[in-house]
């Protein structure tokens, strides 16, 4: 049983990582625009870009 | 940049701090971002502000942008009240630059729901796993921990995750309105509460799990409405028209050819686009020169009612509106949708809200009736659930029917089936100007049409030529006469004949007329090669050239050569395309239709029989006030004309529409615009306003079935309240889905 005590703290920390790099994704507008992203991959990409510069 | 500031508003009251919100062409009008709408209900209550104080003329709100407008008649204390009182409402509201539609405060506000969705899913998520433990097979000793545990989790629930419940409830009791926030903050509140006092007294029945997935449930609920009402709702407004263009992006760095359709929503400030002949520059922007190809020329009609060509070259700037005369040009973006010069003409047109839509109030009425008749069922189940000591079963099932027969859908499916209309509109280039139109465009009893430039074209056609004895063979030769003496002149005939004769004469040579003349209402006389020669109008019969009594006379255009009239024709405009057809149908839908024309009677009439009309349905030398009391003698009338001369009309008809001219003129007097061709639209826009008509109704009906049948498994205990919230945003979806097949 004692497992049982160790893991839920483990479980709780995992989770709560997730949370808190949700949280800071958020806040960080990485869901402010769902809409354009999608589209991006029909954009070319601007000359001079990684490509070429192998 | 927006500052906001809900302790007092007063910065709204300087002067110079206006100056950064209001709008640069009118100083008393202001836009404000409000944070917390969710119906036309919402809608309803910030407008009313207008009504409470004489400072303010009037509010318009945009519920998926979720904007106000605001026009006061006094700036020195009409915006801070406005603002105030809005903010009394139990609505968020903060001030915003003109030229900005608040994507800001938008981000904002969604940031903040997404955190609450995310924090409330990881805490029902792991307060659920710790319930399951306890209902299968955990020991006793372990079962305090996990309990301890739900509880320590929910904690944030009943504080944090709820409080938007907490605050619309207040809300609601302090408008003494019922809402939806009421039970969800009591069931979280009451849930917590008894849990606890369970928990403490070792009992099983904790609801730490069920509540906060519902919770969860709800939020995520309320975000999708929110999105989908952002973007579906977002066509009510004239300047979405802008929105529904899309364009030709050229790729970067690649030749002319290489270019991708995308919406003009999506260009970029400084990438270049492809325009063709013939089509709307759908953005402003700068010309940009590409090999052999500097200059172009641009119809501006749209954006200034001038029909004329204008060569540009580049750099030029371009607007959105104009139209492409040259074969292609290239643009330089510099300013898409509400931020152009049309977007902002078309934004700043005062168009009726939602709220003043009959069928929107129908149906908020409806809804409201719906809202009553369940929490009153919902007391009554509680009454009998408590007699009958099973609290708390028919606590639960009253519970479920409320979350059921929340009347989201029923509130949300009218402004939806005004939106998709209007984009259809777009499609069909009309713009409507407010949403009353397709409402009354359902009820006419007449049409009036404008004969001159509605139903004719700005063209026109050569008619019943006749020659002097002996004469026919020099038709072209006077031609040449009657060009050479209309040379200088700048009446409309003498353009209308330089059109018409171009053609023929290409490559002839130039007469020069000695001493020309041109007398106003008569006509233009001179001397060529020594013989004297006249060209003016007279009225005859149709079929000889004896003045009878009687005999309707009609205007004929002559030569006179030494006095004898050699040559005679008519000029007849050019009926447009499908004006038989459009008469046609509304004749089918037994609508009778007027033909209204300041022009000689004969003419009129002889339109009016080609067109199968009657003679009392021709009104034939009528002047704009008689066109404007003919069309007020009927009591709802759909008057069709165009946006400059028959403003008068448009105005006192009980719905119009109008076409050519410009559209900030033309939508001053008209409900709707088409920006391209003539009327013969008319029948689908008919059409179109018929469909929404019907699909209002059916989304009604369709939610009150829903509803319906939902309540009564609820009340009969087959569907729980976790079930509940997962039915709500069903019924949503539907109703979107079925608006948008009814709609196609």
């Amino acid at each position: 049983m004692n497992i049982i005590i160790f893991m839920i703290p483990v479980t709780l920390l995992i989770g709560g990582g997730f949370l808190l790099s949700y949280i800071w994704a958020t806040k960080n507008g990485q869901f402010d625009d769902v809409t354009t992203p999608a589209m991006r991959i029909l954009e070319d990409e601007k000359q001079g870009d990684n490509h070429e510069r192998k | 940049m927006a500052i906001s500031d809900s302790a007092s508003f007063d910065f709204l009251n300087d002067e110079r701090l206006q100056k950064i919100y209001r709008d640069p062409s009118n100083p008393l009008r202001m836009k404000f971002y409000i944070e917390g709408m969710k119906c036309s209900k919402c809608v309803a209550k910030v407008e009313g502000v207008a009504r409470k104080f004489r400072e303010i003329d009037s509010v318009s709100v945009d519920l998926g942008q979720h904007l106000a407008t605001v026009e006061v008649c006094d700036a020195r204390s009409g915006f801070s009240k406005m603002a105030r009182s809005v903010q009394e409402l139990g609505f968020k509201v903060t001030a915003i630059p003109w030229n900005e539609i608040g994507s800001e405060e938008w981000k904002k506000e969604s940031r903040d729901q997404l955190l609450r969705i995310g924090i409330s899913g990881f805490l029902a998520a792991n307060i659920m796993m710790f319930a399951f433990a306890t209902y299968f097979g955990d020991t006793q000793e372990l079962r305090p921990l996990f309990q301890g545990l739900q509880l320590a989790l929910y904690l944030p629930v009943v504080t944090y995750v709820a409080w938007p419940f907490y605050k619309g409830f207040y809300q609601g009791l302090k408008d003494r309105q019922l809402t939806i926030d009421g039970p969800m903050a009591v069931a979280s509140l009451a849930g917590f509460l008894v849990s606890c006092f369970n928990l403490s007294q070792g009992r099983e029945n904790i609801y730490f799990d069920s509540l906060s997935g519902f919770l969860f449930l709800i939020l995520v609920t309320r975000y999708w409405q929110k999105s989908t009402r952002h973007k579906y709702l977002k066509y009510l407004k004239p300047s979405a028209l802008l929105d529904t263009l899309k364009a030709r992006k050229l790729r970067a760095g690649q030749a002319i050819q290489n270019w991708d359709w995308i919406p003009t929503s999506h260009l970029e400030s400084q990438s270049q686009i492809l325009v063709h002949q013939g089509e709307f520059i759908p953005c402003d922007g700068f010309l940009v020169a590409y090999p052999g190809k500097a200059a172009i020329e641009v119809d501006l009609s749209l954006l200034n009612g001038e029909s004329q060509p204008v060569p540009l070259s580049a750099p030029a700037p371009l607007r959105a509106g104009m139209r492409l005369l040259s074969d292609s040009a290239v643009v330089s973006v510099s300013a898409t949708g509400e931020k152009t010069t049309l977007g902002q003409i078309l934004g700043s047109i005062r168009s009726d809200s939602l709220s003043q839509l009959e069928s929107i109030r129908s149906a908020d009425k409806a809804s409201q009736w719906l809202l009553i008749a369940v929490f009153s069922i919902g007391a009554l189940l509680l009454g009998y659930g408590f007699w009958s000591h099973q609290f708390l079963d028919y606590f639960e099932r009253a519970f479920a029917l409320i979350v059921l027969a929340c009347p989201c859908a029923m509130a949300f499916g009218t402004p939806l089936v005004f939106s998709f209309s209007m984009k259809k509109a777009h499609d069909l280039g009309l713009v409507v100007k407010s949403l009353t139109f397709f409402e009354k465009l359902t009820r006419i009893d007449s049409v009036f049409l404008d004969k001159t430039g509605t139903l004719t074209e700005s063209d026109w056609i050569l008619s019943d030529e006749s020659f002097a004895n002996g004469k026919e063979g020099k038709a072209s030769f006077y031609r040449e006469v009657v060009l050479a003496l209309e040379a200088g002149s700048r009446h409309p005939i003498a353009s209308a004949l330089r059109k018409i004769f171009q053609d023929s004469l290409l490559g002839a040579s130039r007469r020069v007329v000695d001493g020309g003349v041109e007398t106003a209402g008569v006509g233009v006389a001179g001397r060529l090669e020594g013989v004297f020669y006249e060209f003016k109008s007279f009225q005859k019969s149709r079929h000889g050239h004896v003045i009878e009594p009687g005999v309707s006379l009609h205007k004929y255009f002559g030569l006179f050569c030494e006095g004898q009239c050699v040559w005679s024709f008519r000029l007849q405009p050019k009926l447009q395309p499908n004006s038989r057809e459009l008469i046609e149908f509304f004749r089918q839908k037994a609508v009778p239709v007027y033909l209204l024309s300041g022009d000689l009677k004969s003419e009129v009439l002889e339109m009016g029989e080609f067109l199968g009309l009657s003679e009392d349905q021709c009104l034939y030398e009528v002047t704009p006030e008689g066109k404007m009391v003919a069309v007020k003698s009927k009591p709802r009338a759909l008057m069709l004309g165009d946006g400059f001369n028959d403003s008068l009309a448009l105005k006192s008809s009980y719905v119009s529409i109008a076409a050519f001219g410009g559209v900030d003129v033309a939508l001053k007097s008209s409900d709707a615009f088409f920006v391209e061709g003539g009327f013969d639209k008319v029948s689908e826009i008919f059409r179109l306003a018929h469909r929404a008509k019907k699909q209002i109704q059916m989304n009604i009906q369709f939610a009150l079935v829903y509803n319906v049948i939902g309540g009564i498994l609820a009340i009969l205990g087959y569907v729980n309240p976790f079930v509940a919230a997962l039915l709500m945003p069903i019924s949503s979806s539907l109703i979107l889905l079925g608006t948008w097949w009814g709609l196609r």
